[in-house]
């Protein structure tokens, strides 16, 4: 059984220019930021990628999302975060949770934030025509969505029962602005329970669906919530996000994500991490984000670089684990896979290939969340161990080839296995180094390299695979376990194995 | 020289269309399903079992992008396959009986069995695992085999499909196929929408264009003359020392593989990190100036295009005085020469005026062939130095597999390598007379 | 056998440079043995009950190391990133890194050591394929030409229908049976080409025009730039290993080849002496292998050389680039590739490029050498 290990990513975080004052806007300060890959898509509700996220953010709000630092939901727009309710509506009981928008939360033209707008976005996700596909499956239980009569900022939202996650995917949706896709409100007007019925696939619902799938780089949305707007883009080359006068969010200076210190943001488009280094010693860049831990290291070691640089190790939830395959012949035996943990040595993956900046956890679960269970054992490096571990299971070399083999349903078999990586520079070196220690005690490993499509759709999908490594990026949200689209295949498969054992 | 010219232009299109054949061949053969990036783009993720939401998804893109028409105007295949296979919807089901089907089973009774026994997916009565065992498998036994007897009638009503012989059939499409619509869109002058942000294809390459063609055309600018001046002087004044370093200099530099020496040049003379000395050449990475024009903002970054400008016309230049000077040398001795000379002209008249022309000719086609070369084989060197041209923009849509934006770009190379040698035979057989008329 | 002594003498002639036959003695012995020069199992084991070669330590107690005693892959994990200057925590003088480690620990002088095999290899290969497939062309283009072979009406209807049988049952088979009509397919096509008469046109019969076909894949192949076609082929068509790159590459190649060898072909064909063989009667394959090849097969060699270093050189960049190449394989440019993720080690992405360079610098001069040769310079 493989021990699962968590890495934290080293992001490099410089700041070069001044922003120790809070609260006030400073004039005429630019700032460069380096992304890695163009994210394509900037919407608040259509862009599947974080990195998409990380740009629309400062263009639309949402009404609450997850503090960076104390890990729990924080408001934005609304004034505080809602408990929930059981409550019996039309003899149906019910979850409701009750929000009111900020009094003074306006759109950028003036028009204040209500209710209508979050209705508008949730009709919208729930619409069939509409392209938010991954937004959908968090509103499964979403009954109904209520205006206050006397105060439209106030909303309450039914759901019929408490699912883990109904709150924040109540809540951290972007808002779109009703008055301009939807000035004659008919979207909204849609009852939630009634909204897959044909009658609202006709073209006046279509074409303001349409709209908003077309608008995917915010070209028809001239209204924001936040205080930035996308005043130019270049594809693969950049975004420039421009301030825009005033921002209803500085009446807020204690909430972080209300915040706007520079008049403009430059992203650039970077993809190689040299060329971000080398832009970022002539300083043609401000905030850089390095994937690579060996050249944050090597940057930290420089003096020169130190002086005008500050540097940044945020938590990020990525997790990498290798995947065993047990319904293999091989690997369907118990010890093999004892030995092959035996053989893996996390340690030196965390200290040599990310310079220590990882943790090695139990489990496919981060250490700040509370289920996490601290009393699993780590298995350790161990060769000779493995080596009896693969004695006693009947391994032996009988051809001095330096390869194990043992006798399977009457032929004789080579303890070799071939582990599919995706090529990236962590899991070749891991699997480089993984290759090696293997060696030490008689197992053969090849590697083959693939692209991830590939991978999934010809080894992965069907089971057609020994080991593999690979990674997956959690969130500070409770981790739900039955949901297919924050596990893969292969990792059930590894859950299972855990509890069996 | 009418016929020759108008011979010549007529096999062009030939040529183009087998290529665009080709090419939408290789992309129909590829093992990625386009429709399952497309919705991985959109954030939906596939899994093993379509349900729900995802089903309905993928068959709205897929009927909108056209897929469940044939491929091509015919096809010509063994009796018992379906007419269409894209007909299907479901990708579950197509590609399980595209599998069985392969095997030797009649495809008109294959298809109904499996769109049967994929909507028992689910279904807590069947025994499950055996179902996903024989999808994943695409083996009847699977299912004859199993234990479950609803499994076990289809397994058997499967078997007895199986074909022993199989005759070829010819099947005609006519024009609803996808070549035909890809193609006529073409002609029309729509390469279709990227697929990772929907924006017009023809506007991301004429964009990666602009900054590939100034890279190209100032390679050229340089290296040409720059060549030719070179071979000139070499061949004058064979004896000098300075020419003979040159030379030799020019011999080693022309093996230096492009991407290790900007490796090189990025890493140690971009900045001061070794030595303030060492701090020769501006820096890589493209400055924003985002109210100018595209023209403009090129301009404006001339200064970090020294650098791959001088990567790649090194290179070349290398190349183009060795073979120049050779041809040169090899004019020298033809019988032309000797009768100038013995006319009484000074020597650096009769290289000049009478070798080098001469040595020139074939000199044109390399010209231009280089137009197409620059173009295309400035990939790595894009890579490295974070330009976004023609070049890094195919390597980036072959990774994430963005076939629109490939085609495009292949078509357009394509293109200019033909007209370009087409006007390279034409350069030719105008300037030699012997040609225009064998 | 006489086309060999003819090459043999001709590279005797050529003059190559005493430092030139220095670099092709070294860089085939390395590349050859290159198991025994850098490895970390025993040369040879000294214990009389397992005597062997390359036998790992694990297996023999007392035997002949080899003089770098780390291969390729091997990882030492004390000595992670030290440069060739570096002081370096070692057992003996014989295990010290003379050209530094990379970030995981593997010995850079064993890696260049891998990589010339990789290398030798590939072009070796490569220009083998390129060889064989660009000689069928030209054989069939510039030999038989358009009016070469004459097949008769009669035969050509009756071929025309087996050849599309033989065809589309090899696609739509399996098995043994693909098989058994592959070998048809072959068997039939060996008939046709029996049955017609070369360049003897006869009533009722028609030349297949070979030198059109060919010259219309030639320019198909010409129009599709190199970088792309081998970053459709690798980039898309995934499963690296070796042979992927090599039916690329040398597929890349065989149109030179074929365009040099025809144009000689066609000037050697109309000579005289290949008249009056075939007037004694020589067969056209005998006439083209003693006379034709080895007078045409001079300018080939050039492209032979330039091959081996065009191989070498697109070998190295698709590694530079991550694509198509096995990931645990060490090779020259796998190894630059290290060093653009760790610039501060200079020496990972120095010495590899060194060796890039001389080896394409060797095999283009002597590119060079056999075309001044050839010309009598």
């Amino acid at each position: 059984m493989k021990n699962i290990f968590l890495y934290l990513f080293g992001i490099l975080l410089f700041v070069s220019c001044n922003s120790d004052n809070k609260g006030t806007l400073i004039q005429e300060s630019e700032i460069n930021i380096r992304i890695s890959k163009d994210p394509y898509v900037v919407h608040p509700i259509l862009s599947p990628t974080s990195r998409g996220r990380l740009i629309s953010q400062y263009i639309f709000k949402p009404l609450a999302d997850y503090h960076p630092v104390t890990m729990e939901l924080h408001p934005i727009l609304i004034e505080n975060i809602p408990v929930g309710k059981n409550e019996i509506v039309n003899g149906e009981k019910v979850v409701s949770y009750t929000f009111t928008i900020k009094k003074d939360a306006i759109w950028s033209d003036g028009k204040p934030i209500t209710g209508l707008d979050y209705m508008h976005t949730i009709k919208t996700v729930l619409h069939p025509q509409s392209n938010a596909i991954a937004w959908r499956p968090y509103f499964e239980f979403l009954k109904d969505i209520k205006i206050d009569p006397s105060n439209n900022k106030t909303i309450t939202v039914y759901y019929d029962r408490s699912y883990m996650l109904s709150l924040e995917a109540a809540l951290t949706a972007e808002l779109l602005p009703s008055h301009i896709s939807d000035p004659e409100q008919l979207l909204i007007n849609i009852p939630v329970s009634d909204i897959t019925n044909p009658i609202y696939g006709d073209s006046t619902y279509t074409t303001i669906i349409n709209n908003i799938n077309n608008s995917k780089n915010l070209k028809l949305n001239v209204v924001q919530s936040g205080p930035y707007e996308i005043s130019h883009y270049e594809p693969d080359l950049y975004y420039v996000l421009q301030r825009k006068e005033n921002y209803w969010g500085l009446n807020y200076p204690d909430n972080p994500f209300l915040q706007a210190y520079p008049e403009k943001m430059n992203f650039k488009v970077v993809p190689d991490d040299m060329t971000a280094v080398t832009m970022a010693k002539e300083e043609s860049l401000d905030f850089v984000e390095l994937s690579e831990s060996n050249v944050f290291m090597d940057l930290k070691e420089d003096s020169t670089f130190n002086e005008k640089w500050r540097f940044h190790v945020p938590q990020t939830m990525l997790f990498y684990y290798m995947a065993i395959n047990n319904k293999h012949e091989i690997l369907g035996d118990k010890n093999v896979r004892k030995a092959l943990a035996h053989l893996t040595d996390v340690e030196d993956y965390i200290q040599n290939i990310n310079y220590g900046l990882g943790v090695r956890t139990t489990g496919p679960f981060h250490p700040v969340k509370k289920y996490y269970n601290n009393n699993l054992s780590e298995i350790k490096l161990d060769i000779p161990k493995a080596k009896s571990i693969l004695k006693n299971a009947g391994w032996f070399d009988t051809n001095n080839d330096g390869i194990l083999d043992k006798e399977i349903d009457g032929n004789k078999k080579d303890l070799t296995l071939t582990m599919h990586i995706t090529g990236s520079t962590i899991s070749k070196s891991i699997a480089i180094l993984f290759q090696e220690t293997t060696k030490q005690a008689g197992v053969k490993l090849n590697i083959v390299t693939k692209s991830y499509k590939v991978m999934k759709k010809e080894n992965l999908s069907n089971f057609n695979f020994d080991l593999t490594l690979s990674a997956i990026s959690t969130d500070t949200a409770p981790d739900d376990i039955a949901d297919k689209e924050t596990l893969s295949v292969t990792l059930t498969l590894l859950l299972m194995a855990l509890l069996i054992l | 020289m009418r016929a020759y010219l108008i011979k010549r232009i007529l096999l062009v299109f030939p040529l183009l269309i087998t290529v665009s054949v080709l090419a939408f061949m290789i992309s129909k053969a590829v093992p990625q399903d386009q429709v399952e990036s497309i919705l991985e783009l959109r954030g939906l993720d596939d899994s093993t079992a379509y349900d729900g939401n995802e089903k309905e998804e993928y068959i709205k893109v897929y009927k909108k992008l056209k897929y469940d028409l044939p491929n091509f105007y015919f096809s010509i295949i063994p009796a018992h396959y379906p007419d269409n296979i894209n007909k299907i919807l479901n990708p579950q089901i197509r590609n399980t009986s595209n599998r069985i089907i392969k095997q030797n089973y009649q495809s008109d009774k294959v298809i109904p069995i499996i769109t049967e026994i994929t909507s028992l997916q689910g279904d807590k009565s069947i025994n499950q695992s055996d179902l996903n065992k024989f999808f994943r498998s695409a083996d009847p036994a699977v299912l004859v085999n199993s234990n479950d007897v609803i499994l076990h009638k289809f397994g058997l009503q499967l078997s007895k499909t199986k074909v022993k012989w199989f005759l070829p059939k010819v099947v005609w499409h006519g024009l609803q196929n996808q070549y035909h619509n890809w193609f006529s869109s073409i002609l029309k002058g729509s390469f279709g929408n990227s697929m990772v942000d929907g924006s017009p294809v023809i506007k991301r390459v004429k964009q990666a264009l602009l900054w590939t063609l100034s890279l190209a055309l100032c390679t050229i600018f340089f290296a040409y003359p720059l060549a030719i001046l070179l071979a000139s002087f070499i061949n004058l004044y064979p004896n000098s020392y300075f020419f003979k370093v040159i030379s030799q200099f020019l011999y080693f530099t022309h093996s230096i593989p492009t991407f290790w020496m900007a490796t090189m040049l990025v890493m140690y003379f971009t900045t001061d990190d070794y030595g303030t000395w060492t701090n020769i050449f501006p820096s890589v990475g493209i400055n924003i100036y985002p109210d100018k024009s595209l023209i403009t903002q090129i301009y404006y970054n001339s200064h970090k295009l020294i650098l791959p400008i001088v990567c790649t016309t090194l290179h070349s230049l290398a190349f183009l005085t060795r073979i120049l000077s050779r041809s040169i040398h090899d004019q020298l001795s033809q019988p032309y020469i000797t009768t100038a000379y013995s006319k009484g002209l000074s020597r650096k008249n009769v290289i000049l005026k009478h070798a080098l022309p001469n040595a020139l000719i074939p000199f044109i086609t390399l010209f231009v062939a280089s137009f197409p070369v620059a173009l295309s084989g400035s990939v790595i060197t894009e890579v490295i130095f974070n330009i976004p041209g023609l070049g890094r923009l195919f390597y980036n849509s072959i990774t994430v597999a963005d076939w629109n934006v490939t085609f495009c770009v292949l078509t357009f190379i394509a293109t200019v390598t033909v007209i370009s040698y087409l006007i390279g035979d034409f350069l030719y057989a105008w300037i030699n007379p012997k040609i225009r008329f064998s | 056998m006489k086309s060999l002594g003819n090459i043999s003498g001709f590279i005797k002639r050529m003059g190559l440079s005493r430092w030139q036959i220095t670099f092709i003695t070294a860089f085939l012995f390395i590349g050859i043995f290159h198991n025994f020069l850098a490895n970390e199992d025993l040369i040879v084991c000294y214990e009389k009950s397992k005597i062997g070669i390359l036998v790992p330590l694990s297996v023999c107690n007392s035997g002949l190391p080899a003089p770098i005693p780390y291969s390729a892959n091997y990882i030492d994990k004390f000595n992670r990133n030290v440069g060739p200057f570096d002081k370096q925590e070692i057992a003996s003088i014989h295990h010290r890194h003379w050209l530094g480690t990379g970030p995981l620990g593997r010995d850079i002088l064993a890696g260049l050591i891998h990589g010339s095999w990789v290398a030798l290899y590939i072009g070796f290969y490569t220009v083998l394929f390129s060889l064989l497939i660009g000689i069928f062309f030209a054989f069939i283009s510039g030999y038989i030409g358009d009016h070469g072979l004459y097949i008769s009406k009669g035969n050509i209807l009756l071929s025309i229908p087996l050849l599309f049988i033989t065809v589309f049952y090899t696609l739509y088979t399996e098995g043994l049976i693909r098989w058994s009509f592959l070998l048809l397919l072959c068997v039939s096509l060996f008939l046709i080409v029996k049955s017609g008469r070369l360049f003897i046109p006869r009533k009722e019969s028609y030349a297949i025009p070979f030198d059109l076909i060919v010259q219309r894949l030639l320019e198909i192949m010409q129009t599709i730039p190199d970088i792309f076609f081998l970053l459709i082929m690798l980039g898309v068509f995934s499963s690296d290993n070796w042979f992927n790159i090599i039916f690329a590459i040398s597929f890349l190649r065989w149109p030179s080849v074929t365009r040099y060898l025809r144009a000689e072909i066609l000037k050697v064909k109309e000579e005289n002496f290949i008249l009056s063989a075939r007037s004694i009667g020589q067969s056209e394959w005998k006439i083209f292998t003693n006379y034709v090849l080895p007078l045409s097969l001079s300018p080939v060699l050039v492209s032979c050389a330039f091959a081996f270093a065009y191989a070498i050189l697109v070998e190295s960049a698709l590694s530079f680039l991550g694509i198509g190449v096995p990931a645990d394989q060490v090779t020259w440019g796998s190894l630059i590739n290290l060093a653009k993720h760790n610039f501060s080690s200079w020496w990972i992405a120095f010495f590899p490029g060194i060796l890039i360079y001389v080896t394409v610098l060797f095999f283009n001069s002597l590119g060079d050498k056999i075309d001044d040769s050839i010309r009598g310079l």
